[in-house]
């Protein structure tokens, strides 16, 4: 007797203290799994470096990207400019890093844009269905039946090309990716219990959708704005390399390789065409990377 | 399966409409009309005499009635007459579209036949070696911008290994010979079947895995088939049909990447065409380029659906 009483006491005893200790959360879940994933940590940490360099720009380099210096023209990569000056005798390392500064902001901004349309639009057109859905769904149709770089391209040559004009051009254009998935998630996520439940204890519509649903959609919508941050880098760069976005002499890693167009500086000197492109590469690439690590970490179907 | 079909015509109607209105309103937004681009700069012309040459065009009246003006003669396949040349716009485009229309032809071949062989390697061998080199590879498709990918391979294959011309359609001063172009339409073709290359791959890749570990898979083994013939026929077959939507949706964006790399190959198709007449502020052709586009991209949408459902009999439209 006594000893049956003393194992019920060892096979209770583990249970409250797993009471007592909170079990792992979703987030701090996904951490451990995003930090596992290598690929992922490569690019966080050349995008730290990215980052990093170019908010430090000034600090780290001596030369200014706009001032011109005739008598070093075209100079090939020295000890004084490690990666060599450009047709206008701009140190090219100075520039690749103030350039870095502009086609990373204009990245984010671009991509908060979307995200804030896209999650308004996919959480109207999702939480009340029906006609709402559908005329707002047939407006995001047609953003995205024009090829985005061709309207893209007609927007900059009808309102000028400037910076400004590039964040908000690939801000409107790509937000209709994030709306969809938000209004996705909404639609199935809506009819749940947990939904239906504070329904049925009166809470408000507005007070359902932000409180108890968006929460929910936050993980998908993480992944979707890394990847749209990547594609909005993209888009910048096609924008200025064209002569469209960033205008000179404002350096951005798109339009420092409009230089590459002169067949001379493609044929004879590739330290001016080659750090830019190698940059939005690898700045691109890391940005994918991450969006992947995030994606494995956060998709609930992957857990096991 | 008709009823869909017109249903699914139908639904276009509003939103072709809706883009005709958008690339109404950009072109009115730019800067310059047809009267200012006929003017020549070297003989002072009169405000009265630009504004009454206006008024004949009808540059005058209300935005809507000009829209409508505009609508009618889309309609009737007139799409305006180009600032710079006078051309008509519907002839430049039919002169340029062949050329085009070859460079995304090869360039989706190659994206196809690389994209879907690599992918089906990486999903029949999963988690080797080579699957983790083909989707590191896949990720640097998609990362390095198309561009700067085209002046790369300038670079190497056409100044420094001079296999290949470094831009245009042909060797200038030469007979056209179809041995020629080819040389000429191969390195553009590269630079642009990279990402849809990439894209493809993953594509085809998790599709296939998709259909790996299905029971009519495992019978067609236990039943003592050839691993040639499971793959062929059981598993290819079945993984393959998503593929389709994605090459489908795929030639808007072939059509997108197609202004940067015939720009930087002087290809001398329709992008060329486009980004021409932007740096002309040539206001019909602009307009006459992004219509095409956007009809182009939705007719692919349409017969994607349609190829879809006829390769996947599983799919039924009620």
């Amino acid at each position: 007797m006594a000893t049956s009483i003393a194992s019920t006491e060892t096979k209770t005893a583990p249970a409250t203290q797993l009471g007592t200790v909170r079990p792992e959360g979703l987030w701090s879940k996904a951490g451990r799994r995003f930090l596992r994933h290598k690929l992922a940590m490569f690019g966080l940490a050349v995008m730290a470096i990215l980052l990093l360099s170019a908010i430090a720009a000034p600090v780290l380099t001596p030369h200014s990207p706009i001032q011109q210096d005739l008598r070093n023209l075209r100079k090939p990569p020295s000890a004084q400019h490690l990666l060599g000056t450009d047709g206008l005798g701009r140190d090219i390392l100075t520039r690749v890093l103030y350039g870095g500064r502009i086609s990373l902001s204009v990245g984010l901004v671009s991509v908060t844009i979307a995200a804030v349309i896209g999650i308004i639009v996919g959480i109207i057109a999702g939480y009340y269905g029906g006609k709402t859905d559908m005329v707002l769904m047939r407006a995001t149709d047609m953003v995205m039946t024009f090829p985005s770089l061709v309207i893209m391209i007609t927007i900059a040559a009808a309102l000028g090309p400037s910076i400004f004009n590039a964040m908000l051009i690939i801000g409107f254009l790509t937000w209709p990716a994030i709306a969809r998935l938000v209004r996705g998630q909404f639609l199935t996520l809506r009819t749940q219990q947990f939904a239906l439940a504070a329904r049925s204890i009166g809470v408000s519509n507005w007070e359902i959708a932000f409180k108890h649903i968006f929460p929910n959609t936050i993980s998908f919508i993480t992944v979707a704005i890394t990847f749209g941050v990547a594609t909005a880098i993209l888009m910048e760069a096609s924008l200025s390399f064209l002569g469209l976005g960033v205008q000179a002499p404002t350096p951005s890693w798109g339009n420092m390789l409009r230089d590459a167009q002169g067949m001379n500086i493609l044929e004879d000197m590739p330290w001016i065409w080659l750090p830019p492109g190698i940059l939005i590469a690898l700045a691109v690439l890391s940005i994918n990377f991450i969006g992947d690590g995030l994606r494995d970490a956060l998709d609930p179907r992957s857990y096991l | 399966m008709l009823a869909y079909l017109i249903r699914r015509i139908l639904v276009n109607i509003p939103l072709l409409i809706g883009i005709t209105f958008i690339v109404f309103m950009l072109a009115s937004m730019m800067p310059g009309d047809a009267v200012l681009a006929m003017i020549s700069t070297d003989t002072p012309v009169s405000d009265e005499m630009i504004k009454m040459r206006r008024g004949e065009l009808g540059l005058d009246l209300p935005l809507p009635v000009q829209y409508l003006r505009w609508m009618s003669n889309v309609v009737r396949g007139n799409l305006g007459y180009s600032f710079v040349s006078a051309e008509s716009v519907s002839q430049m485009i039919a002169i340029r579209i062949p050329a085009t229309l070859e460079l995304m032809g090869v360039s989706l071949l190659i994206s196809i036949v690389l994209g879907v062989t690599l992918g089906a390697i990486s999903a029949l061998k999963q988690y080797s070696f080579t699957d983790y080199s083909f989707t590191i590879f896949g990720f640097v498709g998609i990362s390095i911008p198309d561009f700067f990918l085209g002046l790369i391979l300038v670079f190497i294959f056409a100044i420094k290994l001079g296999w290949f011309p470094t831009s245009g359609f042909q060797t200038a001063g030469q007979e056209f010979s179809v041995f020629d172009n080819l040389r000429h339409v191969f390195l553009p073709a590269l630079a642009l079947a990279l990402v849809r290359t990439a894209v493809f791959m993953r594509y085809t890749r998790s599709s296939i895995l998709e259909v790996l570990g299905n029971d009519y898979v495992r019978t067609a083994r236990a039943k003592g088939l050839k691993e040639t013939i499971v793959i062929v026929r059981h598993i290819m077959r079945n993984g393959l049909i998503p593929v389709i939507t994605i090459i489908g949706i795929s030639l808007g964006v072939l059509f997108a990447g197609s202004v940067i790399i015939e720009t930087i190959f002087q290809w001398p198709g329709i992008g060329m065409m486009f980004i021409n007449a932007v740096t002309g502020r040539d206001s019909p052709v602009i307009m006459g380029y992004v219509l095409l586009t956007a009809v182009i991209v939705l007719v692919a949408n349409l017969v994607t659906d349609i190829v879809y459902s006829v390769a996947d009999p599983r799919i039924r439209y009620e």
